[in-house]
C-alpha cells in the first residue's frame, strides 16, 4: 500500500520544498498542494478499507508500519481537512518561509501519529509533531513556547519508558501484538497467574501514558502550555495546532484502551459504572471543562479566550473517553470531529479579524458584523455549534455525550458536563456581542472583508458544520463501523439511541419554518426604532473608570472577584517554581562539584579509589 | 597489501618529527602541510575501511614481524575501521580551521603536536597489545596537556594543569593496573589477557581491572573524574577542542569498552558494571545541569559534550549486545554533531572575536548558514526525529530499560529535557534577538552545511550506517571472535 507512507511525508516534503524557495507564490502552491495530497489520497483509499491496509518498512532494525483502519481513517481525515483549510489561511497570514515549513512539518507528524502501526513510529511521529509546532512558537515568544516544549518533551519522555518498559517485557512494539501480550497477560492474571507485568508496573505504564497523552491534550492539571501556546502563533496555525494536534493526545488515550483495555480492567476493576482508569480519565476531563470555561469567561483577549475555550472542549472528549461504553466512546470521537471543525472555524475567523484590524483584545473592537458580513455569518455558524445549539455539529456531539453519561448514572461527570455547556455560554455571548454587535470603534471603520483564501477555509469547514449537523448520521454511520456495530442506530438524518432520538433533518425544517414566520412577522410589522446612546447603568452601582464593566471590558470582572481564592491555585505557577528551583539546583550543583579547585578533583579522584576498594573487599 | 595500514601508525609519527625541517625550509608551508598529512592520512583509512568492510576479516599488522604475544600487534577491525576513519575525517576538517583560526606562535609546534594528538588517538583504538594501549594513551594525554595549554593564556595554562594532575593520577594507575595483570598472566597481550582472564587469582583479577577502568574513567570524562574537562574544552585553540570532543574521549571510552569486555571473565565484572552506569549516568546528570546557566556557548557545547560521552558510557556498561551497538551508534552521531558544533562555534569565536552568548545575538541575520548549522546540530542533540542523534538515543534508553536500569533511564530523560532548554534558549538568540549585517562566510561555512546534510542524511535514513555500526560493535562484544582472529604463537602459559 503505497499510498500511505505518501500521505504522510508529503506535507514534509512540500513545506521544505516551500522553504527552499522562497518565491512568493510558488510557495503558497506548493505548500496548499502539500496540505491536499493527503487529503485526495484518503478520499481515494476510503472505498478499500474493509481490507488491511498497511505499509512496513525496515529501518535500522526497527520495523516501522503505517495502517489505516476504520478508526485512523476518521482521525487521519480530521486532520487532513482542518490541516488543509489551516494551510489556506495560511496563505494570507503566514510571514516568513519557516511558517510553511514547520506548519506543514507539524501536519506530516500528526498524520504519523494517526497512522502508526508500531509504538516507534508513533513516538517519531509524535516527536515531529511536537517539534514542529514547537518552532511555530518560538518566533512569537520564547516563554511560552519553551514553557510547552518543556511539558511536552516530559510527556513524550515518559511515553518513550513507557514504550521501553513494554518493550523489554513483551519484546515487541507493533500494536497487534502488544494488545495480544496485555490480553493474554491480563488473562493470566484472572486465573490467578502472575502474569508479565504487576500491578505496580502497570500502574506506572498507566501513569507514563496519562502524562504523555494528557499534557498533548490539554488536560487539567497539565493544561498551562495551551494558552500562551494557542495565542502566541499565527492563527490559522492554530486552527490545526487547537483543532488537530490537541486530537493526538485524545488518540492516545483511545489507544490505551485498544492496547491495556483488559489489563487495565483485570488489575483495577470499576468505579461505579466506568472501569477504575476511565473514570480517572473522565474525572481529570471534568475538571478541564470546569478550569477550562470559568478562565475563559475571564478574558479579555479573544486568542486567550478561545484558547482555554479549546481545553475546555477537550474536557468533553475526555469525558467520553473515560465512561468507556461503546456509545460513550463514539460520542466522544464525534465531539472530537465537531471540535475540530467549529475550533478550526473560530481559529480561522480570529485569524481574520487579527489580520484585517490589528487588534486583539475585546476593548478594541465592536460592531463589525455590518463591515465583515460573511465572517460574521461564519462566525454565528460557529458561535451555534460550540454553544450545543441544533442544528448544527456541535449539538449533535454534545448531545451524544450527554446521553452517554446520563445512560451510565455518573451524577458527578454528568454535573461537570452540564456547567461545562452553561459556562461555554456565557464566554460565547462575550464574544458575540463584543466583536460583531455595538458601537463601532472610529478606527475600525475602514475594515474589510476576509482575504480570498481565509474565506474558502471558513466556508469549508462552516458548511461542514452545517452538513453534520443536519445530517449527523453520516458520522455515527463511520463511527459505528469502528465497533462494527450498531451502536448509534437510525439513518444519516436521524440519531437513534433506543432511549432517545434525534433527528436534524425535521429540526432544520421546523427552525426553517419558524424563521420564515419569524420573517414574515418583521416584514409585516415591525419596525427600526432609532434609541439613542445611553449611559449604561448597574443596579444602582456608581460607574467608576476603575469599575467600568462592559461587554467589551471587564464584563467579568464580578466573577473573577468571587473566584478569586480559587485563581490564586495556579499549576502554571507552580511548574514554573519547580523549574526555577531546578536550575538554581542546578547552579548549586555546578558550583559545588566543578569548583576550579585541583586539589577538590584530586580528592574525587580518591574517593572513587576508596569505593573500588570497598567492593573488592 | 594490508600492511598499508601500518602507515596509519607511522605516517602521522614521521611527519611530525619532519615539521621543524619544514620551518627551516619555509614557515607559512606549514599549516599546508598539515592539511596534506591529514588528507593523505584521510586516503589511507579510508582505504583500510573499504578493505576491512568488504572482506570482513580484521587487519592485523605485526609489529618488527613478531607474531603476538611475543611482538605487538596492531588489530583494526570494524570498529577500529570505523573510527580510525572517523579520527582521519575530523583531524583533516580541523587542519583546514586551522588554517584561519590558529594564528599563536609557535606554530611548528602546534602542527607536531597535532599530529602526534592525531597519533595518539588513532594508535589507542588500532592497537592490539594493553602496553602499546598505555603508550598511545600516554602520547594522547601529552600532546593534550600542551595543546591544551597552547593559547598561552592565564586561563589555559590552568587548564592544562589540572589536566596534568588528574590525568597523571589517571594513568599512573592505569600502569598499576596493567602490571597487576602482566604479573598475574605473563602477558601484554589483548587477545591472549581475554583468554587467561578467568585462570588468575579472582581478586588480582577484579583489583587490576578496577584500577585500569579507573585510569581510563579519567581520560573517558566520567563523573567525577571529570572536573578537567569543562576548563580544558574552553580553554584549547577551537580546532583542538573539536578534536578533543570529536575522538580523544572518544579513544579513552573505546579503550575502556575493549578491556571491560575482554575481561568479562573476571570475578566481580557485574558490580564494575553497576559502578560504571551510576558514574556515567551521573555524568550525563551534572553535566547537563552544568550547562543550564552557562554563559559562554564554548563552555555550554563543551559541558553538552561530556553529557554526551557520559551516555555513550552508560550503552557501553550495560553488558549487552544492543547496549555497545547503542553506544557505537552513538559515537558516530555525536562525533559528527559535536565536531560541527565546535568548528561552527569557533569559527564565530574568529569571526566575532568571542564566544560568548552576547556574540551569538543576531548570528541568524549576520552568518546565517553558520547559524544554520547550530540549530542543526542543536536539534539532533536534544534527539529530535529526522536528525541522527535521535536514533542512537532511542536505541540507548531502549537497552537501558531492557537491561532493567529504569532509574538510569529516568535521570538520563531528565538531563535530555534539560539539555533542550539551553540549545533551544541558544537557538532562540540566534535567530530572534539582535541583528545585524551579512558577514561573508567562507570554506568553513561549506564545510558546516555540508555536515550539517550528514546528519540529517543520517536521521532520515540510518540504515546504512546502523549496518556498520552493528557490526562494530559486535567486534566489541563478541570477545570469542576477536580472541579467535589474533594468531597467538603458543608461548608457555
Amino acid at each position: 500500500m503505497n499510498e500511505l507512507p505518501i500521505i504522510v511525508i508529503s506535507p514534509l516534503v512540500a513545506g521544505f520544498l516551500a522553504w527552499l524557495l522562497r518565491i512568493r507564490g510558488v510557495r503558497e502552491i506548493i505548500g496548499v498542494a502539500g496540505s491536499l495530497i493527503p487529503l485526495a489520497l484518503l478520499i481515494k483509499l476510503y472505498p478499500s478499507l474493509g481490507e488491511r491496509l498497511e505499509f512496513t518498512i525496515n529501518v535500522a532494525g526497527f520495523k516501522l508500519g503505517l495502517m489505516l483502519s476504520h478508526l485512523t481513517w476518521v482521525f487521519s481525515m480530521i486532520a487532513a481537512v482542518v490541516g488543509f483549510t489551516a494551510i489556506l489561511g495560511m496563505i494570507s497570514t503566514a510571514r516568513d518561509n519557516w511558517e510553511w515549513l514547520f506548519a506543514l512539518m507539524s501536519l506530516t507528524g500528526v498524520l504519523g501519529v494517526f497512522m502508526a502501526y508500531d509504538l516507534i513510529t508513533f513516538f517519531i511521529a509524535w516527536e515531529i509533531m511536537t517539534f514542529a509546532s514547537f518552532m511555530m512558537v518560538l518566533k512569537y515568544n520564547r516563554h511560552a513556547s519553551l514553557k510547552y516544549f518543556i511539558l511536552s518533551i516530559v510527556g513524550a519522555y515518559a511515553m518513550l519508558i513507557a514504550i521501553g518498559l513494554i518493550y523489554a517485557k513483551t519484546g515487541t512494539l507493533t500494536f497487534p501484538e502488544v494488545s495480544v501480550a496485555f490480553t493474554q497477560d491480563a488473562m493470566r492474571r484472572m486465573m490467578g497467574g502472575s502474569g508479565l507485568f504487576t500491578k505496580t508496573e502497570t500502574m506506572l505504564i498507566y501513569g507514563l501514558f496519562l502524562l504523555a497523552f494528557g499534557v498533548k491534550a490539554g488536560m487539567f492539571p497539565l493544561h498551562v502550555w495551551a494558552p500562551d501556546a494557542y495565542s502566541e502563533t499565527n492563527q490559522s496555525y492554530t486552527a490545526m495546532f487547537s483543532g488537530v494536534l490537541s486530537k493526538a493526545g485524545v488518540y492516545g488515550f483511545i489507544l490505551l484502551y485498544i492496547l491495556m483495555y483488559g489489563k487495565l480492567v483485570v488489575e483495577f476493576g470499576h468505579f461505579r459504572s466506568a472501569p477504575t482508569f476511565g473514570y480517572i480519565i473522565a474525572f481529570l476531563g471534568g475538571l478541564t471543562i470546569i478550569v477550562g470555561g470559568i478562565l475563559a469567561a475571564l478574558q479579555e483577549d479573544i486568542r486567550k479566550l478561545f484558547a482555554y475555550s479549546s481545553i475546555s472542549q477537550i474536557g468533553y472528549i475526555l469525558v467520553g473517553l473515560g465512561v468507556g461504553t461503546a456509545l460513550s466512546i463514539e460520542a466522544a470521537i464525534y465531539h472530537a470531529i465537531s471540535h475540530a471543525l467549529f475550533k478550526g472555524l473560530f481559529f480561522l475567523i480570529v485569524a481574520t479579524l487579527i489580520y484585517r484590524t490589528g487588534k486583539t483584545e475585546f476593548k478594541d473592537f465592536g460592531g463589525l458584523a455590518e463591515k465583515m458580513p460573511y465572517t460574521f455569518a461564519m462566525a454565528f455558524i460557529a458561535i451555534l455549534s460550540l454553544a450545543g445549539i441544533p442544528p448544527l455539529v456541535g449539538f449533535a456531539s454534545k448531545w451524544l455525550i450527554f446521553e452517554a453519561v446520563i445512560h451510565e448514572n455518573l451524577p458527578i461527570l454528568g454535573g461537570m458536563v452540564f456547567f461545562g455547556s452553561a459556562i461555554g455560554f456565557v464566554y460565547l455571548i462575550r464574544f458575540t456581542y463584543a466583536v460583531w454587535f455595538g458601537q463601532r470603534p472610529s478606527d475600525l471603520e475602514g475594515t474589510k472583508d476576509a482575504p480570498l483564501p481565509l474565506a474558502i477555509a471558513m466556508g469549508i469547514l462552516g458548511a461542514l458544520n452545517v452538513v453534520f449537523g443536519v445530517a449527523p448520521g453520516i458520522v455515527a454511520q463511520e463511527l459505528n463501523k469502528i465497533f462494527d456495530k450498531p451502536v448509534i442506530a437510525g439513518n444519516i438524518w436521524e440519531l437513534d439511541l433506543g432511549f432517545g432520538r434525534y433527528n436534524g433533518l425535521l429540526l432544520t425544517i421546523w427552525m426553517v419554518i419558524g424563521v420564515l414566520i419569524a420573517a414574515i412577522v418583521y416584514f409585516l410589522g415591525a419596525n427600526v426604532r432609532r434609541v439613542p446612546v445611553t449611559d449604561t447603568y448597574q443596579s444602582g452601582n456608581p460607574i467608576t473608570m476603575e469599575y467600568n464593566l462592559t461587554i467589551r471590558r471587564n464584563f467579568f470582572l464580578p466573577l473573577r472577584e468571587v473566584m478569586a481564592f480559587w485563581l490564586k491555585i495556579s499549576f502554571d505557577r507552580l511548574y514554573h517554581d519547580i523549574w526555577k528551583s531546578i536550575e538554581d539546583f542546578a547552579e548549586t550543583a555546578r558550583n559545588y562539584v566543578y569548583n576550579g579547585n585541583v586539589q577538590a578533583y584530586a580528592w574525587y579522584l580518591a574517593i572513587i579509589l576508596v569505593i573500588l576498594a570497598a567492593m573488592g573487599v | 597489501m594490508n600492511q598499508v595500514a601500518s602507515l596509519l601508525i607511522a605516517l602521522p609519527l614521521i611527519s611530525a618529527f619532519f615539521v621543524p625541517v619544514l620551518k627551516q625550509i619555509n614557515k607559512s608551508l606549514i599549516k599546508p602541510y598539515l592539511v596534506l598529512i591529514t588528507l593523505i592520512q584521510t586516503g589511507i583509512a579510508g582505504w583500510v575501511f573499504k578493505e576491512v568492510y568488504t572482506t570482513g576479516k580484521p587487519i592485523i599488522i605485526y609489529a618488527g614481524g613478531w607474531r603476538p604475544p611475543i611482538g605487538i600487534n596492531l588489530y583494526i577491525g570494524h570498529f577500529a575501521a570505523l573510527f580510525v576513519l572517523i579520527i582521519a575525517v575530523v583531524s583533516f576538517i580541523m587542519a583546514i580551521f586551522s588554517l584561519k583560526a590558529v594564528t599563536t606562535e609557535p606554530i611548528d609546534k602546534y602542527a607536531m603536536l597535532f599530529l602526534l594528538l592525531m597519533l595518539g588517538a588513532t594508535g589507542m583504538i588500532a592497537t592490539g597489545d594493553i602496553f602499546n594501549l598505555f603508550v598511545f594513551m600516554e602520547i594522547t594525554a601529552i600532546t593534550a596537556y600542551a595543546l591544551t595549554a597552547y593559547n598561552k593564556t592565564g586561563e589555559a595554562a590552568e587548564a592544562s594543569m589540572k589536566y596534568i594532575v588528574l590525568g597523571g593520577i589517571g594513568s599512573s594507575f592505569f600502569l598499576v593496573g596493567v602490571a597487576l595483570l602482566y604479573g598475574a598472566t605473563g602477558t601484554l597481550n589483548m587477545a591472549q589477557l581475554a583468554e587467561l582472564a578467568n585462570s588468575i587469582n579472582p581478586i588480582v583479577a577484579q583489583v587490576g581491572l578496577a584500577l585500569i577502568i579507573f585510569g581510563l574513567a579519567v581520560e573517558a570524562e566520567l563523573f567525577p573524574l571529570n572536573a578537567w574537562a569543562p576548563d580544558a574544552y574552553q580553554a584549547a585553540p577551537h580546532p583542538i577542542t573539536a578534536m578533543f570532543s570529536a575522538f580523544v574521549v572518544k579513544a579513552g571510552i573505546y579503550a575502556l569498552a575493549r578491556l571491560l569486555y575482554l575481561l568479562q571473565k573476571a570475578s566481580g565484572w557485574s558490580s564494575i558494571l553497576r559502578l560504571l552506569v551510576i558514574m556515567a549516568t551521573l555524568t550525563v546528570v551534572f553535566a547537563e545541569l552544568s550547562a543550564l546557566r552557562q554563559k559562554d556557548v564554548k563552555r555550554m557545547i563543551a559541558y553538552s559534550s561530556i553529557g554526551q560521552v557520559g551516555l555513550i558510557a552508560l550503552a557501553f556498561s550495560l553488558g549487552t549486545q544492543a547496549g555497545v551497538d547503542a553506544g557505537v551508534f552513538h559515537m558516530v552521531n555525536h562525533a559528527i554533531v559535536k565536531t560541527l558544533l565546535f568548528l561552527a562555534i569557533g569559527y564565530v569565536g574568529i569571526a566575532m572575536g568571542g564566544t560568548t552568548m552576547e556574540n551569538f545575538e543576531g548570528l541568524g541575520k549576520k552568518m546565517p548558514l553558520t547559524a544554520l548549522a547550530i540549530t542543526v546540530a542543536g536539534a539532533a542533540t536534544v534527539g529530535v526525529p529526522l536528525f541522527n542523534v535521535f536514533w542512537s538515543k532511542l536505541r540507548i534508553i531502549l537497552a537501558t530499560l531492557q537491561a532493567g536500569f529504569f532509574w538510569a533511564a529516568v535521570l538520563v530523560l531528565f538531563a535530555s529535557v534539560v539539555e533542550a532548554v539551553y540549545y533551544f534558549r541558544l537557538i532562540h538568540r540566534m535567530w530572534f534577538m539582535g541583528g545585524g549585517i551579512r558577514i561573508k562566510e567562507g570554506v568553513i561555512a561549506g564545510i558546516l552545511v555540508i555536515l550539517a546534510a550528514i546528519i540529517i542524511l543520517i536521521g532520515v535514513d540510518p540504515a546504512p550506517v546502523w549496518n556498520i555500526v552493528v557490526k562494530a560493535g559486535s567486534d566489541i562484544f563478541n570477545v570469542a571472535n576477536y580472541v579467535k582472529n589474533v594468531p597467538l604463537v603458543g608461548v608457555g602459559s
